[in-house]
């Protein structure tokens, strides 16, 4: 079983730190700038299954708009990735949600709020993620410089796609 | 259908109907009788049809007329196949299961009947296997022997890839190394194959790549939708890209792909599409149904020689391993020679006395040979000479040593010990002996110094010692005397002096070695006159001899006197010859050695 998923979120916030801390790659970063997406691969087993993760790391802007959305086709999954020390990037997070839908909705999604090492200098606030977790949402906190909840997030949403 | 239309016809016309409408009919008892009617109506509207659906009814429960009905249909249904690619994909699985089921249970009928198929298919196979064999063998012979074979040896040196690897870059037209069958909207990999030899990423990560870069190329140069990426290229690599509804094929081909390779990656889409359609639209992950199109990518892995790799002739063939066989043929002779060469000299190292072969070794055709060399010995090289080794291909390593061979202590007591002229010296068991007219004073001297030599245990001479020498030249004087006189006569002066001189030289001798002479002087008389006058003449004649000699005294030798009257003749005979020599004196002389005198 192969499952496309996408990490989403605006520039800086840890996306391919959050990748890099969970698979071991093979193409080196220039791709990531010349067409936009870096991909990678990891087989996580769930649920009794064999899931080959192909993994799409956008490049990501502060400028939602300018990420290219049909690199979100067939995915059946994707990471909102938000940095905490940042509340823009929640917003952000969520713009780019709202778009994702449209291109595979009820595809399954996780928000990763990162940088969880530098809790203290949090701008996310904790009251926001509460609101998220009441409406069904899957938040995480993670961090890619220690790997908190990293394994956790790639195997939380590998199950979630196989449920849906 | 044409009893429900002559029931139509029974209906009553327009007019009658208004009739009806406008005046009912007399109705005796009103609800027995529209029952009544109705049925009639019933039977009158629906009763055909009715008829039918009994016999319908009857078809359908009926199971022997069921299966003779559907037998008429079913042929006529697998004759339609052609147009409906879903019947033969329907019982696809049941044929399968019913050849499993029968192999199962006995595989000797299918056997039997599969047999006249087998055997040409078998045939077939091995026949084409054989053909593929016979053209990489004959290539690889065309490759090994043609100049452009050895360049591309060099280039392959040069660059460190595989020769294989030149070869084939060299005759390629193209290849398609990789097809890649992606599922178009995710770009997840469904399929992959790859040429033998060929090599490639991570295939997945490759095939979500591509769509991405096929993404990309429509987002950032604003092409009509339904218009896509279908080639790019790399160098020598391009990737040519077919688009279907749901998946895309990739193909990476190496050099320049023909026109046709589009078409048939378009036919391989469609066919996977009629294949796998439902599978593709509802994909959601498992690959497990897309093996089935691996077929359909193994076809496309096409590899294309140029033509133009003209064949080798066969005369240049033959030409070639001749001389690479006579090529062969003289390099194993000139090892062999050389090796018999090598064996020649180090044989006459072996017998070459005063060098002994420790160790040799040969690399790269040097040799080295180690060993021991007494200093007298031959230059071991100019043993190399007559071998027909060239001397710098030979090195040797000679450590000094004393040989024990007779000839080398001999030597070495030539180099030490200088004999005089007429000397020799040879060598036996520990003991070196001289042999010829050694001088005494040489003879001590080589006494002294022999035993310091290696292996010389004692030395020993043979020959007459000096005062032996000069004994027997004083014992062959002879001082000739008048006939019955014992005074010296003038003429015997000469004799005299030599005598003197002679005894001058025993005293020198003898005084080396510490020995000592006593010198008998002999009077001796013809054979004329009495007994009684000849010994008393012959005792004079010694004494005046003896007193002459003696003047002046010699150390180490005594004179003595004796007579013998004609006891000891110098000669037989009785002439007044004879007798002449007959009257005389004579010396004789006694050396005492000086360990006698202890
Ligand atoms: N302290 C901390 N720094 C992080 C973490 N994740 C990423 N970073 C840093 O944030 C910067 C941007 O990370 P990157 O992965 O390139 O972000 P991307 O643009 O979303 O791919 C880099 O300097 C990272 O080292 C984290 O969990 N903790
Ligand atoms: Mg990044």
């Amino acid at each position: 079983m192969q499952k496309k998923i996408c990490l989403l979120g605006g520039f800086g916030v840890g996306k391919t730190s959050l990748v890099s801390r969970y698979v071991h790659s093979i193409f080196s970063d220039k791709y990531m700038t010349s067409v936009g997406v870096k991909i990678e691969k990891k087989s996580v087993h769930v649920k009794g299954t064999d899931v080959d993760l192909v993994i799409w790391d956008i490049y990501g802007q502060d400028d939602f708009q300018k990420v290219r959305m049909s690199y979100l086709r067939g995915a059946s999954g994707y990471f909102l990735v938000v940095d905490g020390t940042r509340a823009a990037t929640l917003d952000t997070a969520l713009a780019l949600h709202d778009s994702a839908q449209q291109v595979v909705p009820g595809a399954a999604f996780t928000l990763l709020v990162n940088k969880a090492d530098l809790v203290s200098q949090w701008e996310v606030r904790e009251d926001v993620l509460e609101r998220l977790r009441t409406k069904g949402w899957r938040v995480l906190k993670t961090s890619a410089k220690t790997g908190d909840e990293v394994d956790q997030a790639f195997l939380g949403l590998a199950r979630a796609m196989l449920e849906t | 259908m044409a009893e429900v239309a002559v029931g139509r016809d029974d209906v009553p016309a327009h007019g009658e109907a208004e009739r009806h409408a406008g005046a009912p009919p007399p109705d005796p008892t009103p609800d027995a009788s529209a029952e009544g009617q109705f049925a009639e109506l019933r039977s009158l509207l629906v009763g055909p049809e009715r008829r039918d659906l009994d016999a319908l009814r009857d078809h359908v429960h009926d199971g022997a007329v069921l299966t003779r009905e559907v037998s008429h249909v079913l042929p006529e249904a697998f004759a339609r196949r052609g147009q409906d690619p879903l019947l033969a994909r329907s019982l696809a699985p049941m044929v399968e299961d019913a050849i499993t089921s029968s192999v199962r249970r006995d595989p000797k009928p299918l056997a039997d009947a599969l047999f006249p198929v087998m055997g040409p298919a078998i045939r077939k196979a091995i026949e084409h296997m054989l053909a593929s064999m016979m053209e990489s063998f004959n290539r690889t012979v065309e490759q090994s022997l043609s100049w452009r074979a050895l360049r591309w040896r060099w280039t392959a040196w040069r660059t460190g890839r595989s020769f294989a690897e030149v070869v084939l870059l060299n005759t390629l037209k193209y290849r398609v190394e990789q097809v890649f069958l992606i599922h178009g909207e995710s770009g997840l990999l469904l399929q992959h194959v790859t040429a033998p030899g060929a090599t490639g990423q991570d295939a997945d990560q490759v095939s979500a790549m591509l769509t991405a870069i096929a993404d990309f190329v429509k987002d950032s140069f604003q092409v009509g939708s339904g218009e896509h990426l279908d080639a790019f290229r790399v160098g020598d690599l391009s990737v040519t890209v077919e688009q279907g509804p749901y998946a895309v094929l990739a193909g990476v081909v190496r050099g320049a792909a023909p026109p046709d390779l589009r078409q048939s990656f378009r036919e391989a889409v469609e066919s996977i599409h009629l294949l796998l359609g439902t599978e593709l639209k509802d994909y959601a992950g498992d690959n497990t149904p897309f093996s089935a199109a691996r077929p359909r990518l193994d076809a496309l892995l096409v590899t294309q020689l140029r033509d133009d790799a003209q064949r080798v002739p066969y005369w240049r063939w033959a030409i070639v391993s001749a001389l690479v066989l006579a090529g062969l043929g003289a390099w194993a002779f000139l090892g062999w020679r050389d090796r018999q060469r090598w064996a020649t000299y180090l044989d006459r190292l072996a017998r070459e006395p005063g060098l002994v072969v420790l160790s040799t070794a040969s690399t790269n055709g040097r040799y080295v040979v180690h060993g021991l060399r007494d200093p007298l010995a031959i230059e071991p090289a100019t043993l190399i000479d007559g071998s027909g080794l060239a001397r710098d291909r030979v090195e040797g390593v000679w450590e000094p040593f004393e040989a024990q061979q007779p000839e080398f202590v001999t030597r070495r007591a030539m180099a030490l010990l200088h004999p005089p002229p007429g000397v020799s010296l040879a060598y036996r068991d520990g003991v070196l002996s001289a042999t010829g007219p050694a001088s005494d004073r040489w003879l001590v001297d080589a006494e002294r110094l022999a035993p310091a030599l290696t292996g010389v245990l004692r030395f020993d001479y043979a020959g007459p010692t000096a005062a032996a020498q000069i004994s027997r030249k004083l014992e062959a004087l002879s001082i000739l005397f008048p006939k019955g006189h014992a005074e010296i006569l003038p003429e015997q002066t000469g004799t005299l002096t030599t005598a003197a001189s002679l005894l001058t030289q025993l005293a020198d001798a003898l005084r080396i070695r510490g020995a000592r002479a006593q010198v008998e002087v002999r009077g001796h008389t013809d054979s004329d006159g009495s007994d009684e006058a000849n010994g008393p003449l012959g005792t004079a004649r010694a004494d005046a001899v003896k007193r002459i000699l003696s003047v002046p005294p010699l150390d180490g030798i005594t004179l003595v006197t004796h007579g013998v009257g004609p006891a000891e003749p110098a000669t037989s005979g009785t002439t007044e010859h004879d007798k002449v020599l007959n009257r005389r004196a004579s010396l004789h002389v006694s050396i005492i050695e000086p360990e006698s005198l202890h």
